[in-house]
């Protein structure tokens, strides 16, 4: 009889446990539809993509190489923002559940690489009427381009690679289909406000130190280990040129080398210094 | 000097929440001490984020930078906010091309892990577990006494 008493009383605590969060689901709930009664105000959004001053500049690699970019074409799709409350923690790697979301239609393909004297950023899509707030979460699926010199890929590089003597023309392509869940971005400025009549702005940021490495960091700093660097990517050599995809790397990298490459394909995007979740369509 | 409330929360956040893509990410807790905040930063393998970058936003501003400093050698940081001003607050940490900001509502939890406080499936289950846990042994000790009278 104790024995039953004992269990009584726990499963009546767990029922209390999973109670009390409830109430504070339908005070959300409640406070939400007050804040919907009152007349909404809209600014508008515009999304950007940065490849940082490592895709600008060019860097050199972990191990020694010297990489500039010509091109770095990313095809985003999907592309939607949240305001979320509580914010979203991308480590939870569940979807989003956004109070307010807004969705910037059609498929974008941009080149992270500016022209001669191009801004840092570049703009993705731009949206009117939205309703202000804080945008603090978003999400987007980066899908093979349909046309233009990345076709066939949702990322694809074309950079130059040198070390001492030798000198590469590199051309990867990667046409797997990545979808992203991103918190807040995290940076210098907060960004994703939208106040009435103004423009607030969102940030993808892509963090190509992580395919190669970085020579300006400690051997063994923990993104130079995660790093492949550009040696394994020297014994494809045809004549001074690397073109390859994932396809063809798959039979020509080292099983841990083409696997260490998916791995660090999905740690590209970002939000401003923030990290993402992201799998694999 | 983080307290061994914040330590165990932020291992076990560690533990159970792994970096989104399983790499280098940086996550925040925060805990009361008294009437002020004290704020945890440590990257996904552990290692304290010391020396790193901190910004402070106000509910009642939240796109100014409300307070900025940096985190102590390990990892720790901590500020006394104004609660006339707002009670929800937001805490930046940056260092190295990594970072985390988590929010802070301070009419609520003591202790608050990652971005924005959400827990994961996975730490929900774990934690309720050790709560529910803690009910039975508790009823089955008080059931055991009142065998033995």
């Amino acid at each position: 009889m104790g024995t039953l008493k004992a269990a009584l009383f726990a499963v009546l605590a767990l029922a209390m446990i999973h109670a009390v969060p409830g109430c504070g689901d339908a005070d959300q709930a409640q406070a939400g539809s007050e804040e919907q009664t009152a007349a909404p105000e809209y600014g508008s959004l515009q999304f950007v993509a940065n490849g940082e001053d490592f895709v600008r500049d060019g860097f050199v690699s972990s191990d020694g190489w010297s990489i500039t970019f010509r091109h770095l074409y990313v095809t985003i799709s999907d592309l939607t923002a949240y305001q979320t409350d509580p914010p979203y923690d991308p480590h939870s790697r569940e979807e989003i559940a956004g109070e307010v979301t807004v969705e910037l239609e059609g498929v974008h393909t941009v080149d992270l690489v500016p022209g001669e004297g191009g801004i840092e950023t570049a703009l993705v899509g731009f949206l009117e009427n939205v309703p202000v707030g804080h945008y603090n979460a978003m999400s987007w699926t980066m899908v093979p381009a349909a046309d233009g010199p990345s076709r066939g890929y949702s990322i694809y590089l074309d950079a130059q690679a040198e070390k001492g003597d030798q000198s590469y023309n590199v051309m990867l392509g990667f046409e797997d289909i990545y979808h992203y869940l991103a918190g807040e971005y995290v940076g210098d400025v907060r960004k994703g406000f939208v106040e009435p009549g103004e423009t607030g702005e969102l940030e993808m940021t892509f963090h190509l130190d992580h395919l190669f490495g970085d020579n300006g960091l400690p051997v063994d700093s923990e993104l130079n280990l995660m790093a492949m660097g550009f040696g394994p990517f020297t014994s494809l050599m045809q004549e001074g040129t690397v073109e390859e995809d994932l396809r063809s790397l798959e039979s020509k990298l080292s099983q841990s080398d083409y696997e260490k490459l998916l791995a660090i394909l999905l740690t590209l995007g970002h939000t401003g210094e923030g990290h993402c979740s992201c799998v694999v369509r | 000097m983080r307290s061994p409330i914040a330590s165990i929360t932020l291992f076990l956040v560690l533990l159970t929440g792994a970096s989104p893509a399983g790499a280098h990410g940086a996550r925040v807790i925060w805990e009361f001490r008294g009437d002020s905040v004290f704020v945890s930063a440590a990257f996904d393998d552990g290692m304290p984020m010391d020396s790193a970058q901190v910004t402070v936003f106000s509910g009642a501003a939240p796109s100014e930078p409300w307070l900025t400093g940096f985190t102590d050698d390990r990892g720790g940081f901590a500020f006394l906010p104004d609660r006339s001003e707002s009670s929800n607050w937001d805490v930046q940490v940056r260092k190295a091309g990594h970072g985390d900001i988590v929010h802070l509502s301070l009419e609520s939890d003591t202790v608050n892990s990652g971005s924005g406080g959400g827990l994961s499936a996975l730490q929900t289950v774990l934690m309720s577990a050790c709560v529910v846990w803690g009910f039975i042994g508790t009823a089955f000790f008080f059931a055991s006494r009142r065998k033995r009278v």
